[in-house]
């Protein structure tokens, strides 16, 4: 069982790139509220109930849960053919657990808000400047939490600066997008080792082949950083002491992605993408190689019905020897969803509601590296677009 | 969508064939510039506007004596004075009509010269360009530079402007003028009115094809939601074990708002589907006005039997 009782800890420091952030929204706003000429607001709310079979990652006795979800998306254009774009986003959800041991016994819930907004300006006819924010907070209703799914809060932001690569043959525009980003993420009951904080940078080049076909290539790079975390050695037998060692040099791992995305709109419209991934980290067994595929197929049906298959693939392999980390917690540096396939069918009831009901299944890397474990998601849903 | 391309090509080849064999010629060179071009299309524009508003004033006038004549006595001075006047007007109309289709085709002439100027400039602003680059950069080169880019980008733009138009009008219904002549008997109203309603038949096989367009242009947009959506739920189901994954959570909504991309920035999203829609709205009310026409021929007609 990877539950864990909260210890007892002080009130996180005040990130001084939060401020940094609200400063930057604040200058906005003068924009906003001097928006000339014709505007247009496009909003989007998506309701959904979900049961999920096996929330934490034990697979003898698995913990079932129920959540209700609340999203909301909204988009408002401003300026000569939408110049300038401001986005809004919220999402807010609460996780009930059930099923432990015959239900005998009480586990604790989650909130968990998230919002984020986004800001686009053309500047002149062939570039466009642009910068986001986001924070994301888990919160647990008392002092209960697993180890996969502690609370905490994460802000993160980027900016980046779009340049239209306009060809002289019409049909085929090309878009160069670069910008950097940075990330940080506080957990609210697991020792300092295990928060990160990360930088990097990311450019894509995208270009259309006529108004159906579209295909990206993107390079990121991330620098991440772990500051209560202690490099591991190979000659290192009890990882969790490397980890909390003071004199030990810090570990820090650069993320590369290098990938493709192709799209294809049609009668059967679908969406392929390949990512490779190098995580070169100065910790002894933590420097992998993964590639992820991805395969997504929309398909319309009659009664004005669309059916949706989503995959996602992630081969993952490490250089070293992974190692050893019972009892020490986690140390799983990438994505959750490693393996995912996902069948959703949605009905239009009109031109602005849908009904939906999905099923997922996952196979995720639990926080013992290299072993995985199982669950089903099933939902039903609805989405407005007034 | 075959006609389409079909057209599409056959324009590409027109235009290829067209610039090879001006510029064997130097008709480019001979002929008016673009700026002139430009002028000429802007007077006949405008004179085409003019004549559509006096062509509605003559219709109405027509309308207004063709009632005066049915109600005055045969063989009197009044019945005679507006037959006098019903000839006048015929007349007019008949030479408004001949002017605007003249018109017509000047300017479709006009936007493809004007057209094929830009396809010859465009090759001789970039060769230009290429000049100023490939020697020693001096402050003067640099406004130069700045300045031949920009009028690059007038000149691709102004093109792709054109060539929307042309495909438009390569694509364009032919719908006869049909005007109230007052001179008209019972067998030209019976043409005039089957024509009309022959022009309805076409205009609905049309807006039904343009809907068709709206939708798939709709459901495009709405496959683009819906991928984006799914990515959206897996990235932020709050499954994120730790770290990582939640700060690629964050990062990976790029495109802001649930948007496709970054990409869409540069095009509004709902220019296309403005268009087709001011096309479907335009068609709409021509059909509304040949319907009329339809009815109003068949009453006139029927009014020969009264």
């Amino acid at each position: 069982m990877t539950c864990h009782r909260r210890k007892p800890r002080g009130r996180p420091p005040r990130s001084s790139t939060s401020a940094l952030a609200i400063a930057w929204l604040l200058t906005l706003l003068p924009t906003v509220l001097h928006a000339q000429g014709a505007w247009d607001y496009d909003q989007d709310v998506h309701v959904t109930y979900e049961f999920d079979d096996n929330v934490d990652e034990a697979l003898s006795d698995p913990v079932r849960a129920q959540i209700a979800r609340l999203a909301y998306s909204g988009d408002l254009e401003w300026g000569e053919a939408g110049a300038q774009r401001l986005s809004l986003s919220y999402q807010g959800g609460f996780k009930r657990h059930f099923g432990l041991v015959g239900n005998d016994f009480d586990l604790a819930n989650q909130f968990v808000n998230e919002g984020g907004v986004g800001y686009v300006r053309r500047v002149g006819t062939n570039l466009a400047l642009g910068g986001a924010f986001a924070i994301k907070n888990r919160k647990w209703t008392d002092d209960f939490f697993f180890i996969n799914e502690d609370g905490f809060t994460s802000i993160g932001g980027e900016a980046s600066a779009t340049l239209n690569l306009r060809p002289l043959a019409p049909d085929r525009p090309a878009r160069l997008e670069v910008g950097t980003r940075f990330a940080r993420v506080d957990f609210e009951n697991l020792d300092q080792p295990f928060n990160e904080r990360s930088a990097g940078g990311f450019g894509s080049l995208t270009k259309d082949f006529g108004q159906d076909v579209s295909v990206t290539w993107q390079y990121s790079v991330d620098r991440i950083r772990y500051p209560g975390r202690g490099v591991v050695r190979p000659d290192d037998d009890d990882p969790a002491n490397a980890f909390r060692g003071l004199t030990r040099p810090r570990q820090i791992d650069y993320l590369h992605e290098l990938g493709g995305q192709l799209v294809w709109l049609g009668p059967v419209s679908v969406e392929a993408e390949y990512h490779f991934r190098y995580n070169d980290s100065n910790s002894f067994g933590l420097s992998y190689l993964s590639h992820n595929i991805g395969l997504q197929v929309i398909r319309r049906l009659p009664w004005d019905m669309l059916a949706q298959f989503y995959g996602l693939i992630e081969l993952r392999s490490f250089s070293e020897p992974a190692p050893n980390l019972s009892g020490a917690g986690t140390l799983d540096t990438s994505g959750a969803s490693n393996n995912v396939l996902l069948l959703r069918l949605v009905k239009d009831v009109n031109a602005q509601y849908s009904i939906e009901a999905r099923y997922g299944r996952y196979r995720n890397e639990s926080i013992t590296l290299n072993d995985f474990y199982t669950k089903n998601v099933y939902s039903v849903g609805m989405n407005f677009r007034p | 969508m075959v006609s389409r391309a079909t057209t599409r090509l056959g324009l590409v080849l027109l235009v290829w064939f067209s610039a090879n064999m001006l510029s064997s010629t130097s008709l480019i060179a001979q002929g008016p510039g673009i700026v002139e071009l430009r002028r000429l299309i802007d007077g006949r524009e405008t004179e085409i506007a003019r004549l559509e508003v006096r062509l509605r004033s003559l219709e109405q006038r027509g309308d207004s004596l063709s009632a005066a004549k049915r109600a005055a006595e045969p063989g009197s001075a009044r019945s005679v004075s507006i037959s006098n006047q019903i000839l006048e007007s015929s007349e007019q109309i008949t030479n408004v009509t001949r002017q605007l289709r003249v018109l017509y085709e000047q300017v479709r002439d006009l936007k493809t010269q004007l057209f094929l100027a830009y396809n010859a400039q465009i090759p001789i602003v970039q060769q230009e360009i290429d000049a100023v680059t490939s020697r020693d950069p001096t402050a003067e080169d640099d406004r130069e530079l700045r300045r031949l880019v920009a009028l690059l980008a007038d000149y691709v733009q102004a093109r792709e402007d054109l060539t929307t138009e042309i495909e438009e009008v390569e694509e364009d219904l032919f719908l006869p003028r049909l005007a109230f002549d007052p001179r008209d008997g019972p067998a030209q109203l019976r043409v005039k009115e089957a024509i009309a309603r022959d022009a309805v038949d076409k205009i609905d096989e049309r807006i039904t094809a343009i809907e068709d367009q709206i939708n798939r242009t709709l459901q495009k947009q709405r496959d683009l939601e819906e991928f984006q959506r799914i990515k959206d739920d897996i990235e932020r189901d709050g499954q994120a074990p730790l770290g990582g994954s939640v700060i690629e959570a964050i990062l990976s909504d790029r495109g802001v708002g649930g948007r496709a991309g970054p990409g869409d920035v540069f095009e509004d999203p709902s220019a296309r589907l403005s268009a087709l829609q001011r096309r479907r709205f335009d068609l709409l009310q021509r059909r509304e006005d040949y319907a009329n026409k339809a009815e109003q021929f068949a009453e006139r007609r029927a009014a020969f039997y009264r």
